[in-house]
């Protein structure tokens, strides 16, 4: 097992906003976490990520206490994470964001080769590598966050609403770089309110309600759930 | 007149240079943590006096002791970060208002208490050497002042942007939780950036030993004037503190060369006034407001 979340408690100050979760994506895995907005799901990423801190549980990487590991060491261990919103570094150019995923010292020397990879994914990169990344459009800041993230050869990567504010075509795009980049043998797991998109892309899926997970099913099991449908897919 | 004008013109730009580089310490500070540190002013005494030091023990001219004023900047840098600052990261930008205006206070004092309130000189033929062009005067002292602020202002620019720290520096000043998860350790590049900050200050008090008496309180007209020039350039702009330090040093210039002496800090006054009037974010300020 990649990642395992064993009876997490967290929230903020006062406030509890994860209730018991347990949770894990296996080697290889997609596992798409969806629910709607104010469940507690970018909460949970950014614990994964060393940003927020927890109140009880355990949570182990590669068999290792993730807790303990200080957030700037996490890229290390091969945790990527792209924050709602993308995370992408506007006052930098798009060649300098693809060289800070780099930063980690055991990708440092892949980098040259990483990047060439990249624009190859996407050559509108390559375009625009000595434009600021602020300049980009929507889609285009997606792209860059992805493959700012496989810089550092992630073992897992996380995405935190990747079809967020993108046109629906570009969100379809998004989706299928993200089955091809799993393809490759990244495990992957996805924060979303976007089900649809979001199982459809994942082996297994988890729903999230107001803090705790109220089911766990592969992932086209939930696409064909009635229940899922009537609460969220409006069918 | 034209004599007048062109004298306190050249006069101005060069003093405005130790501006520039107070400023572009003050503004490395700011553009990585978002904080002002209101106690630039006492460590760049602090950097007067270990210039002196160096003179007492070595005899040698001010110049000499940049590696050592830097070295001792850079130790009381990291022994401030350490005790006062790092606490305070995360918190409010008050309280870092509150407690580097304390430190500024502090630090003014120690000196006191250390070396006495009577002023301190480095003697130097350097002092009252000048450039003789046509018949213009180039104080020696200010001239080398200036070209040292340009080497420095292009290091600085050069680490940003050229280098990994640079550039991991930069991610920490955009977006410090990305950085972290990009792998990059921020309380070290805090640390660092407020390094050379202070080191900025402290060069800047070397470089002004030849010009002005060493005491506790030699600082304060830096209080206003450099603080000024990097609003007025645009706070959190290197660009902008460059600018910002010469304008500041030319209106100085030309209102103490031209009108009265004692008017120079009501020049700079009107100067803050009218940018802030016309352009409040400053030259090159992008117009952020925090709080
Ligand atoms: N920094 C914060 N301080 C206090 N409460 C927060 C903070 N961030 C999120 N919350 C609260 O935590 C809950 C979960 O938020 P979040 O994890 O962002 O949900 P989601 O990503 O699923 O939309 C919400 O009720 C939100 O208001
Ligand atoms: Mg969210």
């Amino acid at each position: 097992m990649l990642l395992e979340i064993k009876d997490v408690c967290a929230g903020y100050g006062d406030l509890q906003v994860l209730f018991n979760i347990s949770m894990h994506v296996n080697e290889g895995e997609v596992v798409s976490l969806v629910g709607s907005n104010g469940a507690g799901k970018t909460t949970l990423l950014r614990i994964l990520s060393g940003l927020e801190p927890i109140k009880s549980g355990i949570i182990t990487f590669c068999g290792k206490d993730l807790m303990a590991m200080k957030s700037y060491e996490r890229a290390d261990y091969g945790i990527a994470h792209i924050p709602q919103g993308r995370g992408i570094l506007g006052s930098l150019t798009v060649k300098e964001n693809l060289v800070m995923g780099a930063y980690p010292k055991a990708v440092r020397a892949n980098m040259e080769k990483n990047i060439a990879k990249a624009y190859e994914m996407f050559p509108i990169l390559n375009e625009r590598k000595n434009q600021l990344a602020g300049s980009l459009s929507g889609g285009e800041q997606q792209m860059l966050a992805i493959s700012r993230a496989l810089m550092i050869e992630p073992k897992l990567l996380m995405l935190d609403e990747p079809s967020l504010g993108l046109a629906p075509i570009v969100v379809k795009e998004m989706f299928n770089i993200i089955s091809e980049v799993a393809k490759n043998g990244v495990s992957i797991l996805i924060v979303e309110q976007n089900l649809k998109q979001a199982l459809s892309v994942a082996d297994r899926g988890y729903v999230i309600e107001t803090g705790s997970l109220v089911m766990e099913d592969k992932a086209s099991d939930l696409l064909n759930n009635k229940a899922i449908q009537a609460a969220y897919l409006g069918i | 007149m034209t004599w007048v004008f062109v004298q306190s013109l050249i006069s101005g730009i060069l003093s405005g240079g130790v501006y520039a580089l107070f400023g572009v310490g003050i503004t490395i500070i700011f553009g990585v943590m978002k904080m002002v540190d209101f106690s630039a002013c006492s460590q760049l005494v602090w950097g007067m006096y270990f210039t002196w030091i160096f003179y007492a023990v070595t005899g040698l001219n001010c110049y000499y002791a940049i590696p050592f004023v830097v070295i001792c900047m850079g130790a009381l840098a990291f022994v401030i970060f350490k005790l006062i600052v790092r606490p305070l990261l995360g918190s409010n930008d008050t309280s870092f208002i509150l407690v580097t205006l304390g430190l500024s206070y502090f630090l003014q004092n120690l000196a006191e208490f250390v070396f006495g309130t009577d002023p301190k000189t480095i003697p130097s033929p350097i002092k009252t050497s000048s450039i003789q062009i046509g018949e213009y005067t180039i104080g020696l002292p200010r001239f080398i002042a200036f070209c040292a602020m340009i080497v420095l202002v292009f290091a600085v620019y050069a680490l940003l942007n050229k280098t990994t720290l640079g550039r991991a520096m930069r991610a920490t000043a955009e977006k410090p939780e990305v950085a972290q998860m990009l792998g990059i350790n921020t309380k070290k590049t805090f640390t660092i950036a407020f390094m050379i900050g202070v080191i900025f200050a402290g060069i800047s008090g070397l470089l002004i030993t030849p010009i002005y008496y060493v005491t506790p309180t030699s600082g304060s007209m830096f209080r206003t004037a450099a603080y000024i020039a990097v609003i007025i350039g645009g706070l959190g702009d290197i660009k902008g503190a460059l600018v910002g330090g010469i304008v500041i040093g030319v209106i100085e210039g030309l209102v103490t060369g031209m009108i009265s002496n004692d008017l120079g800090p009501v020049g700079i006054g009107l100067a803050l006034l009218l940018v802030l009037y016309i352009r409040p974010q400053g030259f090159f300020g992008k117009g952020e407001r925090r709080a």
